[in-house]
């Protein structure tokens, strides 16, 4: 086989032995790699019912026929679990160079089956499993780890860790690669850390075969001459962090907990702004040729602190927190990094604190001695650290803003801003229709990254503003686009590069792999990984009510912005989802016929 | 002729070192007439966002008048005060 290993490394971390899964030709060809790949060994090794945070539940780093290739932007693997946040799939990106020695060593995925009896340092060989006893890492940093990990083991390993934050099994705490990358939602560093794996390090030489070797380098030439034109431009010179001011102007940028869609001191942390004042170097994945990662220095007269910022970081605890000062927002940025958290959901946990405490709910523990309030950057950095060790009032914003709610009562709930428990990135649902539809669907919970619904919105081939039967057929298209580029696996930050992505995309995994495959062959694949991934929601209790969209956006109007007033029902939104079932051929409940599955070839997961 | 403000955002504020610019176009106006007028007053978007003979824009931008209606191929009405949002069309993140 060409591209793939054809094999999986499944290590049992009970029993510390390990075996290889040798994968048919049929189950590439139908799922790609990536996330294609992960959510068929999730079906297959993930129990029904399976506790999240138990060691029943599999931890997965699936590659893709596109790493080792060179095409620009390709060195990246997916994350799966059942996700500790919302239960259903979780599933996750990240990129560099530990991509390139997960498939140099594991095969086309590691499989993590169990738990490890104390924390551990997981270190895979060429596909020799070593288990190295971790107590001495044990509560340090993410970026420490790594360091530590280096030290121990030489440069030549690639690492993959938890910081403080996944150990104590914070929700929504991640896994760190490679200086800081994130592969960030879902909770998946929790699961890790349930494993008890401190860190994995990773060294191999087993590359696969390339099909077309001079096609490929051909292409791979083409594709990185695009990749340093027009098409990427804002992510090569001030990265997502673009967003903030353009956001503010259309009115859809979330503040104040979603109360609001526009920033009043947007222009204080827009990314011009950030990029004139902070501005540090640019940071690039292994093979990247964009860089889009901005590394930006505080310039108080604090500690120096540098971190990498992105969009949905300086949203989360900028505007969405009400807060403007961007050292602040810096530091609360690499801290997350350190702690291993997401910034999204700690972010927007956080601002579900802060209006609890507008709404005179207390939730804390009067000895933490803190006053958490919109606005107040005083106690954000320690309310971070609290999370991510789960101290005081940490420990229940460790859970999330939906089991916070729960546990708090009060109402709060309405004003907990998720969707299946994942909280809502960076963009303004009731006035970008069509991204509130993929917020209410997608299967791991509201995320702008599984279905860009908003690409739409703010293109004008849609009406943002109305809530209409144009969208189901729209956020169904790009969806099924999001799922193939996860799975062979493109960067997203490509997409505007290609002339034809299905067709562009067919011919590299041709060059590569030698499978003849058609752009709606590929198109297909995409239908069939997003019907895969519903039908293991289904598997884990799914049902109608989970595809909505929070309180506050379904009951209140949006009261600035463009067009003040805009509001979306829960009338409006349920026609919606309803259309995007039928666009899918599902039934009006939302379940997959039968039939459907069959024609998907999705039947197989039925026997696992 | 109607005076209306182009907002500039991301890579080209940086690059023209403005936020905004402000032209004179015609009452019902079209993408040329726009991209002439500004091409007059900055020319450092040409070649970037409008392309060379100053007849469009390019591919990789949008126009937007008052974040409200994206403008395609059609004329557009405007009226004094209105703005045109200058973006890339590389939205989100």
């Amino acid at each position: 086989m060409y591209g793939y290993h054809g094999k999986v490394l499944v290590v049992d971390l009970s029993s510390e032995s390990s075996w290889w899964d040798y994968i048919p030709e049929d189950v590439y060809r139908k799922y790609l790699g990536g996330i294609g790949l992960g959510t068929y060994l999730l079906y297959k090794y993930c129990p029904p019912n399976a506790n999240p945070l138990s060691e029943n539940n599999p931890l997965i780093f699936a590659t893709s026929p596109f790493v080792g290739s060179r095409f620009t932007t390709t060195s990246k693997f997916a994350v799966l679990a059942k996700s500790p946040l919302t239960g259903f799939i979780g599933d996750s990106l990240s990129s560099s160079h530990f991509a390139d020695a997960l498939k140099n060593a594991c095969g086309d995925a590691l499989i993590l089956l169990n738990s490890a009896q104390n924390f551990t340092l997981l270190h895979v060989d060429n596909g020799n499993p070593v288990f190295i006893d971790a107590s001495d890492l044990v509560g340090l940093s993410t970026f420490d780890t790594e360091k530590s990990v280096k030290s121990l083991l030489g440069n030549a390993v690639r690492v993959a860790s938890i910081g403080p934050a996944g150990e104590n099994q914070v929700l929504y705490s991640s896994i760190a690669n490679d200086g800081g990358r994130q592969a960030g939602r879902c909770g998946l560093g929790a699961v890790m850390g349930c494993k008890n794996i401190k860190a994995l390090a990773i060294n191999g030489d087993i590359e696969t075969q390339i099909y077309d070797l001079e096609g490929v380098e051909r292409y791979r030439r083409k594709i990185s001459a695009k990749s340093l034109g027009e098409g990427t431009d804002k992510y090569r010179n001030i990265g997502t962090m673009a967003n903030v001011s353009l956001f503010n102007r259309f009115g859809i940028l979330p503040t104040k907990n979603f109360q609001k869609a526009t920033f009043e001191n947007a222009d204080k942390i827009s990314g011009e702004e950030l990029v004139e004042r902070h501005f540090e170097k640019n940071s690039y994945c292994s093979n990247c040729t964009i860089g889009c990662e901005k590394l930006l220095a505080t310039t108080d007269n604090g500690k120096k602190s540098i971190g990498r910022m992105e969009y949905e970081s300086l949203f989360a605890f900028g505007p969405l927190c009400n807060i403007e000062e961007p050292n602040t927002i810096i530091r609360a940025a690499r801290l997350c990094d350190e702690l291993g958290m997401d910034t999204v959901s700690c972010g927007a946990t956080i601002a579900w604190a802060m209006e609890c405490d507008e709404n005179g709910i207390s939730i804390g523990d009067q000895s933490d001695d803190m006053k958490l309030s919109f606005s107040d950057s005083q106690d954000l950095l320690k309310t971070i650290s609290m999370i991510g060790h789960r101290e005081g009032i940490g420990d229940l914003l460790a859970l999330g803003s939906k089991r916070a709610s729960e546990i708090v009562g009060g109402g709060s709930d309405h004003w907990a801003m998720h969707v299946k428990g994942l909280e809502i990135p960076g963009y303004e649902p009731r006035s970008l229709k069509t991204m509130a539809l993929g917020f209410a669907t997608t299967p791991r919970g509201a995320c702008h990254n599984r279905s860009s619904g908003y690409e739409a919105d703010l293109s004008g081939t849609v009406d943002r503003f109305r809530a209409d039967d144009s969208r189901s057929e729209v956020a169904v298209a790009s969806e099924d686009f999001t799922a193939v580029l996860d799975s062979l696996i493109w960067c997203k930050f490509l997409r505007k590069a290609f002339d034809d992505f299905y067709a562009d995309s067919a011919q590299a995994y041709e060059l590569i792999t030698g499978f003849d495959i058609t752009p709606d062959e590929l198109r297909l694949c995409g239908e069939r990984i997003n019907n895969a991934k519903k039908m293991f929601n289904i598997r884990e209790g799914w049902c109608r009510s989970d595809d909505t969209l929070p309180h506050r956006i379904l009951n209140e109007p949006l009261p600035d912005g463009v067009m003040p007033g805009v509001s979306l029902s829960r009338e409006e939104l349920d026609a919606m989802v309803e259309d995007y079932y039928v666009s899918r051929g599902w039934t009006h409940d939302g379940l997959i016929p039968f039939s459907k599955i069959c024609e998907l070839g999705l039947d197989e997961l039925l026997v696992n | 002729m109607v005076s209306v403000t182009v907002e500039v955002y991301g890579t080209l504020r940086l690059r023209t070192k403005r936020k905004y610019i402000y032209v004179e176009i015609p009452e019902v106006s079209d993408r040329k007439d726009l991209a002439f007028a500004l091409s007059k007053v900055c020319p450092d978007l040409v070649g970037i966002a409008i392309n060379s003979d100053a007849t469009d824009f390019n591919d990789t931008y949008s126009i937007n008048l008052n974040g409200l209606t994206f403008l395609d191929n059609d004329s557009f009405r405007v009226m004094s005060g209105d703005s045109i949002i200058l973006l890339s069309n590389q939205a989100g993140g």
